[in-house]
């Protein structure tokens, strides 16, 4: 029999926490393409290629996870995973100043009607925090722009440290993915 | 955007409190903090190319700071939280603004309704195209999400996952959402929608009702029927072993943690 394979992409920009999340649930050592930053990028590490890692949940099946930078430049390797993915997770960092276009350019790139791909925006670096209401403030912003762009995709604080928040992410990747059959069977009956 | 986020920064840096209101693209900005600072503020804000015409409307001293933080609030529509929110911040600086012109007059009637501030304008809520507030009514309406709920206005759960996944791509009926078996209960899918309603986050349209006629093709009010009674068939494909795996998966990982 065939085993099940699918693939969740995980894209943002510097020091979003990309690697760190993948570190976190895979059961692999991340296959990562970490490099001594030249410049001060406020680490010491960063991506320059894809970060691999990989969640067996069963003898055949299992799901894959592709850290991807996120800067357009980078587009060549979105190419290379961008097929078939079962589901997209940005990482915008809060706190700093936000790159609105950046987050647009992502979107635009992946999103396609046809695909219907399950997107979700995570903040990370929540905890720089003082307050939920600063939170709660970009989370608007973000959403702002999502809407009058055309885009309503989930956007939740994500912290890529921790189990618990990314188990909440598959979840919402979860129901994404199973909620296409259900509209699948309305656009069948409206 | 960059602007809301500019002003967000600054005030993250300097210790001023308040509040950013944004209806359309107009913006009401309360202050509260040292007079150099806002002064500084102000004038950075007045500068901004993002902004055109800022005026001050009220300047005056306060006895004790009325917010305690910085908050941004979009008011696209006068629902029941946002006018709630609306009538404390009039009820605190609104009524001592002397409004010199005309052009102040019109942008401060986007923030507050009729009976709140003049007679003669119209409320945020009378503003709105064929999409609307479903007001806690969602018999014979068609329901959308207009975005999804931060995860301080609702408890995340995968029933709330799965609706909001749901209305954000598709309009349904509220007849074809009690059909799906998303909830335990009628009771429990009404909550949901209620909590999201509150937060203005459902758009709703009227249904338009099927009528089956005599002039309509035998078999179509019986595909009509079957449709509007439909519950998604489950089959057994591997998107659906992988999903039912992975909610096992995650249940296991947060049993053990």
């Amino acid at each position: 029999m065939d085993g099940i394979y699918k693939k969740l992409a995980i894209v943002g920009e510097v020091g979003a926490g990309k690697t760190q999340l993948i570190k976190v649930i895979s059961e692999i050592s991340p296959f990562a393409t970490e490099e001594k930053s030249s410049i001060d990028i406020g680490k010491e590490y960063t991506t320059v290629g894809i970060d691999y890692g990989r969640l067996t949940l069963e003898a055949d099946m299992a799901l894959g996870l592709y850290g991807l930078p996120g800067q357009e430049r980078f587009s060549m390797l979105w190419d290379m995973v961008k097929k078939g993915l079962w589901g997209l997770l940005i990482l915008v960092k809060f706190d700093e100043a936000f790159n609105s276009q950046a987050l647009l350019t992502i979107l635009k790139y992946f999103e396609s009607e046809k695909s219907q791909l399950p997107i979700v925006v995570g903040i990370s670096h929540c905890d720089l925090s003082c307050d939920e209401d600063e939170v709660d403030a970009f989370i608007e912003i973000v959403n702002q722009l999502l809407e009058s762009n055309g885009f309503i995709t989930p956007v939740f604080p994500v912290d890529p440290r921790e189990v618990e928040s990314i188990l909440l992410c598959l979840q919402v990747f979860d129901s994404l993915n199973t909620t296409i059959d259900y509209e699948r069977e309305l656009s069948y009956a409206q | 955007m960059d602007l809301f986020n500019g002003v967000r920064l600054y005030n993250k840096e300097k210790p001023v409190n308040g509040v950013v209101l944004v209806s359309d693209d107009a913006l009401l900005q309360v202050l509260e903090g040292e007079s150099s600072v806002l002064a500084e503020l102000i004038y950075r804000f007045s500068r901004d190319t993002w902004t055109k015409d800022t005026s001050v409307i009220l300047n005056a001293d306060i006895e004790a700071p009325l917010f305690n933080n910085w908050r941004l609030k979009f008011v696209k529509s006068a629902t029941a939280k946002n006018d709630q929110y609306l009538r404390k911040i009039h009820k605190a600086i609104v009524a001592d603004i002397k409004i010199t012109s005309p052009v102040d007059e019109r942008r401060l009637a986007l923030f507050f309704s009729s009976n709140l501030l003049y007679s003669s304008v119209k409320k945020v809520s009378e503003v709105t195209d064929e999409k609307d507030e479903c007001n806690n009514n969602f018999h014979n309406k068609r329901i959308s999400l207009s975005a999804w709920p931060k995860p301080s206005q609702i408890k995340p759960s995968p029933e709330i996952f799965k609706l909001c996944s749901l209305l954000s791509r598709h309009e349904a009926s509220y007849e074809t959402l009690k059909q799906l078996d998303f909830f335990k209960s009628q009771a429990h899918l009404d909550n949901c929608l209620y909590l999201l309603d509150g937060f203005g986050l459902l758009l709703c349209k009227a249904a338009e009702e099927i009528v089956p006629t005599d002039a309509v093709p035998e078999q179509k009010p019986q595909i009509a029927l079957v449709a509007s009674n439909a519950k998604p068939v489950k089959k057994d494909n591997p998107s659906d072993r992988f999903s039912q795996v992975l909610r096992k998966f995650i249940s296991q990982a947060k049993r053990t943690r």
